[in-house]
């Protein structure tokens, strides 16, 4: 075998032992990298700036477990942002089963949450089945679908943040990270369609291409793209997080698979040359 | 007697047709009668989401209950679910959902596994791209091209060398992507509408099978 063939060859095995070295050494040794927001991060920065006290925000977090990871440095990154602003109320809801959970641990990963009162400032409404059906009723009457919030079990409407709150168009804002993006569409049509309430989101990386049509439409108001949306979100906010780690992994691993791809294709025209030849 | 007009198929179809068409008017005509009625058919539907919900877990539990008394084939992974099921169900009904078990269950299994499953991709997707993007054609090289393009514009590191591959990344991205997407999406869209006429007409006759 030439060595040709054999660069093309290159054993799985050492292919994913390799991206493991190169995915766990820039979490150990952070590597700092340049950034520059983009105009997609700061739609997203600028849409929360331009809130006003008083202004209702609806947080859906529909990243699930699965999507945790990738996304969850955003959602903290956002929540943070909603509590440092003065008088914003923020309402969590949850469309995906195994999403509850999360709102505590970003709500706890976020430093302002300290200084915001359970039930005045934001308050966790807990799991809607249904999906979009869910939504299309709950956007319709929250007092139909919700009857006692997920953190203590208390009817709703004993909480001061309740009052006034009826349906969707007492929100000035949609906040949906998403691991699917069909969660992100039934947003669009049963929230954004019917009432015209802004939507922003993180959508999983790799339906960024498609989350494009609907920022493009004008029917998604922005959102944070990929590992370096998140990276360039914490920066704004003075925050060092996982997504200003997870960018140094990205590094590593897109450069490896650029370097893959030229070895992988390299050994493809030299062995293409010598048959040939032959 | 009585039961046998409940399984009629008119009967499931002219149900259909009415809620659907209901929806539909909702959807389109802003007025407070019919938004409270629609509050209240969604209602049920969300109720019925959530009966769905218990009902899959429960035949998840049946047919794995079944492979694990009948002993088939890789039977023990049936039994480790039935029992995750029985411990999770049971714990969060008697210590609720953020009691100590559950919570443990979530964060130390679900989270975790989960996660894995989703991070597995990266191996899958180096190994992909080092395998099958070889510039064999023309159209094979077109796609390369573009997808390292869009892989070396999210790396940071190259990005300070070659600033201008964001702003083809984002044209790729927001130019012919775009226009490809919503070609497909106005054609899918087409087709739901033109399906729920169907639907809404009983001619499409698959859903009562």
């Amino acid at each position: 075998m030439g060595w040709a063939k054999k660069m093309g060859e290159i054993s799985s095995k050492w292919i994913y032992i390799l991206l493991a070295i190169l995915l766990v050494i820039p979490l150990l040794v952070p590597i700092p990298l340049p950034l520059t927001p983009s105009h997609y991060t700061m739609e997203v920065y600028e849409t929360i700036e331009s809130l006003k006290p008083g202004d209702n925000v609806l947080f859906v977090i529909d990243t699930g477990t699965s999507g945790w990871p990738a996304l969850g440095p955003g959602v903290i990154a956002l929540v943070e942002h909603l509590f440092r602003k003065d008088g914003v109320k923020v309402f969590f809801v949850e469309f995906e089963s195994t999403s509850p959970p999360l709102v505590d641990r970003a709500v706890a990963a976020a430093p302002s949450a300290s200084k915001k009162k359970y039930g005045e400032d934001w308050i966790h409404l807990g799991f809607v089945a249904g999906e979009e059906t869910g939504k299309a009723s709950f956007a319709a009457d929250i007092r139909k679908v919700i009857s006692v919030d997920y953190k203590y079990g208390k009817p709703i409407d004993e909480y001061p943040i309740m009052k006034n709150v009826k349906n969707m168009n007492d929100f000035k804002l949609i906040v949906e990270p998403t691991n699917a993006i069909t969660w992100m569409e039934q947003a669009i049509r049963q929230w954004y369609t019917p009432y015209h309430v802004p939507i922003i989101s993180i959508p999983p990386f790799l339906d960024v291409p498609w989350a494009e049509n609907y920022y493009r439409a004008g029917q998604l108001k922005a959102y944070l793209a990929g590992t370096s949306g998140l990276a360039e979100y914490e920066k704004l906010l003075g925050m060092y997080g996982d997504a200003t780690r997870g960018l140094a992994v990205m590094t590593t691993t897109h450069t490896y698979a650029i370097i893959l791809f030229v070895i992988g294709n390299i050994s493809y025209f030299l062995s293409r040359r010598k048959k040939e030849v032959k | 007697m009585t039961s046998e007009i409940f399984k009629r198929k008119e009967l499931v179809f002219a149900l259909i047709a009415f809620l659907g068409l209901w929806l539909f008017l909702d959807y389109s005509v802003v007025e407070p009668g019919v938004q409270s009625v629609t509050a209240d058919i969604l209602k049920w539907a969300t109720l019925l989401g959530g009966f769905m919900l218990i009902y899959g877990g429960l035949e998840a539990l049946r047919y794995h209950s079944k492979v694990v008394y009948k002993k088939q084939r890789n039977w023990y992974w049936s039994a480790y679910f039935v029992a995750i099921v029985l411990v999770y169900v049971f714990s969060g009904l008697i210590q609720g959902s953020k009691g100590m078990i559950p919570q443990w269950l979530f964060n130390n299994m679900l989270d975790p596994a989960s996660a894995t499953m989703y991070s597995i991709l990266a191996f899958y997707i180096i190994s992909a791209l080092y395998r099958t993007l070889r510039l064999r054609s023309i159209e094979l090289a077109i796609l390369s091209l573009v997808t390292i393009i869009v892989v070396a514009a999210n790396d940071p590191i190259i990005t300070i060398y070659v600033p201008q591959l964001t702003a083809v990344r984002d044209w790729f991205i927001s130019v012919p992507n775009v226009g490809a997407n919503r070609g497909f999406v106005i054609g899918a869209a087409i087709g739901a509408i033109f399906l729920g006429v169907r639907v809404f007409l009983g001619r499409e006759r698959s859903l009562v099978r």
